[in-house]
């Protein structure tokens, strides 16, 4: 689990360091008291998985198993909670079982469950919540249950703060007849639930909630390049227009239509067969190469899916599944970088269920038991095929192939540092690096009891300069302003000037050069 | 449902429709885009038109329904890839006119050996005016898998069909799809109407569609290669069976549906506004500031 992936991203670094800091400090590596958002690498994380990750190196160490186990986890609970789910909501268990073996072996799924991050984690807490819901039904003690496990997974990711609401709302609304409004399981669970839309919304409005929204959003003034582009065109459009005098120019080219358009546009890319099946615009940390998020074989299942459960399911039943399922995206949508693996993860379950539906519909579409069990053997065997070809591509290939997008190096860089860092009087780490004081502080293990007491972490954001401790600082630097002093220099081989020789050169696992360690001219040799 | 309109009206609505054609392709054909060449823009623009009078004819043949034949007709012209194309110099508009001429004549005379040598005129003219495309088929054992599904997966996208058509990149529009986004719903409206009601004897127009998809996925030059124009007269069919559709549920819807309805054909007809103050106002001048006038 440490191997594949080959290293930590900077969201699991800065998490594993929050967490152990959380265990021994009680604070957070900005010196935050037990926080219900983690300020992080100013994307203020929801809390959830850091806290569960603090127990998890409470009992293992800390070390990256137990940084990415509660992933795990939660990962494959997440296949018990699709089986009750869906077993629940179309009274089927065939159907239940085979949505439970599709995301088993879903390449979506079983990437993302490796990972020390929030997005597939909110999948235990959905599916869950919404089978105790179900429950709750006849046995209204289930609900309050059921409103805590949406509240913790609304805690969990920040996707989840749209869509849970949206998918109890439309649990209510579905199955208001059978709600027992006069019992005390409905009170309770109405009260837990004003509790945590309260507190929801109080973060949600506070400067912190909105830093999150405002750094990936659409919205934001650090645009994409697409985005950039577009609205520069529509500037030189309102611009034409004035000078022809169009008084209409403002209606056609105004900031709310481009932003409209954006959304729609984002909305409809995550809804691209490309992007499902090959996700050639999505980073390699989301998927293996040749390979989307779901298999090659699912596709017309998972389209069929959908018609079946249009046309054949119950029709609540079928509501539900398809609101989960579109409004996933919206979130997502009104981000930039899209499309987006991780942001629209909080659909799962329902695709794997969508294609199990359309597995089960298309079998019974054929009467005769020979042209079935030929048309499950043919399903199974290309199933094989896929499956087979992704665990090769994942564990002989990805590691490899995906080095780059997942800053390979940084361990390397930083135990070799911290070997020799002695003989410097400063140790200065470009942040060309990519967030590298989240890289160092967890690969070094750093005490974060030490780091506190050295003013913790002056801010997460990409840029920032003033991050430091002990003998390191993270910072732009220029070589060779700083060349003639006994420094030792971590940065990208395109830092440096040509004729300077590498103390250390780190390269990534396909052998392309990713880190050079210069020392200064000075430089103290003992 | 068949829908019969009277025969003065339905007169007046093709006049309307063929005025309407010859007025969007004609007017300022020289300088919106700018361009020398008149004569074969003009020939392009009349092969347009050809196009939408073979199609309500064909529509109507096939399935003796005015409304939707009128309908086709009158969203074929109105497509904005129909429209721009149209107005350039584009020898796949003289291809789609060809086809949907012989096709009608064959509807008409119903002869084995004319449907043959309708099928060898079109593949020789084919030839003649995209033989990189044609050729590639021979070569289609060659092509990896991959790029294959991913051209074909292209041609199905939302990012194509409703927000950057890249056919065409040099000179093109590109900064909507082959049709308006806001056509997404009564598009996928049609689509579901157009599987419930497909037959056995429409597998002509699976085939069609195949064959289109399959040419324009194996194109060397793809996403740039505009075969894939042929498949707008299939297109402007399903988008009229969906517009047909929610009309009629909005004529005769009794709850307050109707007023959604309404809404959404209105932010339709500013989106086409929109389009048409985009083509007149600033596609034209941003051709001359790029300088690709040559078409």
């Amino acid at each position: 689990m440490s191997e594949i992936p080959p290293s930590f991203s900077w969201d699991e670094a800065a998490t594993g360091f929050d967490a152990n800091s959380i265990l021994q400090t009680g604070r957070d590596q900005f010196g935050n008291f037990l926080p219900s958002s983690f300020r992080s690498l100013d994307d203020y994380k929801p809390p959830v998985y850091t806290y569960l990750a603090a127990a998890s190196i409470k009992l293992f160490g800390w070390n990256d198993l137990a940084v990415r186990l509660p992933a795990v986890i939660l990962g494959t609970l997440s296949i018990l909670g699709t089986y009750l789910l869906v077993a629940e909501l179309f009274k089927n268990k065939k159907i239940a079982l085979l949505s439970a073996l599709i995301i088993t072996i879903s390449p979506w799924q079983l990437h993302f469950s490796r990972l020390a991050l929030e997005s597939n984690s909110v999948i235990f807490f959905t599916s869950f919540g919404t089978w105790l819901f179900l429950k709750g039904l006849p046995r209204s003690l289930y609900l309050p249950l059921s409103i805590l496990t949406f509240g913790l997974g609304m805690y969990t990711y920040h996707s989840a703060r749209f869509v849970i609401p949206v998918l109890v709302i439309t649990l209510i609304i579905l199955n208001y007849k059978k709600i027992k409004i006069r019992t005390a399981g409905v009170w309770l669970s109405g009260f837990l639930g004003l509790l945590l839309i309260w507190q929801l919304l109080y973060t949600a409005t506070s400067d912190s909630g909105q830093m999150r929204f405002r750094g990936a959003s659409i919205f934001t003034e650090a645009l994409s390049l697409e985005t950039a582009s577009e609205k520069e065109t529509y500037a030189s459009w309102q611009k034409v227009d004035a000078q022809m005098q169009d008084r209409l120019g403002k209606y056609w080219h105004s900031d709310k239509v481009l932003y409209a358009s954006i959304f729609i546009r984002n909305y409809f890319k995550h809804l691209d067969p490309n992007f499902w099946l090959f996700s050639d615009n999505d980073t390699l940390r989301h998927h293996v190469r040749g390979m989307g998020i779901i298999y090659l074989i699912e596709l017309p299942l998972l389209v069929l899916g959908i018609y079946f459960l249009v046309s054949k399911a119950d029709r609540k039943a079928g509501l539900f599944v398809l609101i989960w399922f579109f409004v996933s995206i919206i979130p997502a949508a009104l981000t930039r970088d899209v499309p987006h693996a991780m942001r629209i993860a909080v659909m799962m379950p329902m695709p794997q269920l969508l294609i199990a539906l359309g597995i089960m519909h298309t079998l019974k579409v054929f009467r005769d038991q020979r042209v079935v069990k030929l048309g499950l053997l043919l399903i199974s065997g290309l199933y094989l095929i896929n499956h087979a070809f992704f665990l090769h591509q994942y564990f002989l290939h990805y590691a490899k192939d995906s080095s780059e997008d997942w800053r390979y190096g940084r361990r390397a860089a930083a135990v070799f540092a911290e070997s020799v860092k002695e003989k410097y009087e400063k140790v200065l780490v470009s942040t060309n690096l990519e967030y590298p004081h989240a890289f160092f502080l967890y690969y070094l293990k750093y005490d974060p009891i030490k780091y506190l007491a050295e003013g913790g972490t002056v801010s997460g954001g990409w840029g920032e300069v003033k991050n430091k401790f002990d003998k390191y600082e993270f910072r732009p630097f220029n070589f060779g302003e700083l060349e003639h002093n006994n420094y030792l220099f971590i940065g990208k081989p395109d830092e440096f000037p040509s004729y300077v020789v590498p103390l250390r050169k780190i390269t990534y696992l396909n052998g392309k050069e990713a880190i050079w360690i210069i020392e200064g001219k000075y430089a103290a040799t003992n | 449902m068949q829908r019969q309109i009277r025969s003065n009206v339905r007169r007046w609505l093709y006049f309307f429709i063929t005025f309407e054609s010859i007025l969007v392709r004609f007017l300022f054909i020289g300088s919106i885009p700018p361009g020398d060449h008149l004569l074969l823009r003009g020939l392009t623009a009349f092969a347009g038109i050809l196009s939408i009078v073979f199609i309500i004819l064909i529509v109507r043949k096939l399935t003796a329904d005015d409304s939707l034949s009128l309908a086709t007709g009158l969203i074929l012209s109105l497509i904005p890839w129909h429209i721009e194309q149209s107005r350039i110099i584009s020898p796949v508009v003289w291809v789609l006119a060809l086809i949907l001429s012989v096709f009608y004549v064959n509807l008409l005379i119903r002869k084995k050996i004319l449907w043959l040598l309708s099928i060898f005129i079109i593949i020789a003219s084919s030839i003649v005016w995209y033989p990189e495309a044609l050729s590639r088929l021979t070569t289609l054992r060659n092509i990896p898998l991959n790029n294959l599904l991913n051209n074909l997966f292209h041609l199905m996208s939302f990012e194509l069909w409703f927000f950057k058509n890249d056919s065409m990149w040099i000179g093109g529009i590109h900064e909507i799809g082959i049709l308006l986004p806001s056509l997404i719903p009564l598009f996928l409206l049609g689509l579901i109407v157009s599987i419930k009601q497909i037959r056995k004897r429409h597998i002509w127009v699976i085939i069609y569609s195949l064959g289109i998809f399959l040419v324009a996925a194996v194109n060397p030059q793809f996403p740039e290669g505009r075969l894939f124009f042929l498949i707008l007269p299939l297109a402007a069919i399903v988008l009229s069976l969906g517009t047909i559709k929610g009309l009629t549920e909005m004529i005769t819807s009794k709850n307050k549906s109707k007023y959604l309805w309404l809404i959404y054909f209105l932010i339709i007809g500013y989106e086409y506004l929109w389009y048409w103050h985009f083509y007149i106002a600033h596609y034209a001048k941003s051709l001359v500031q790029i300088g690709k006038v040559g078409f």
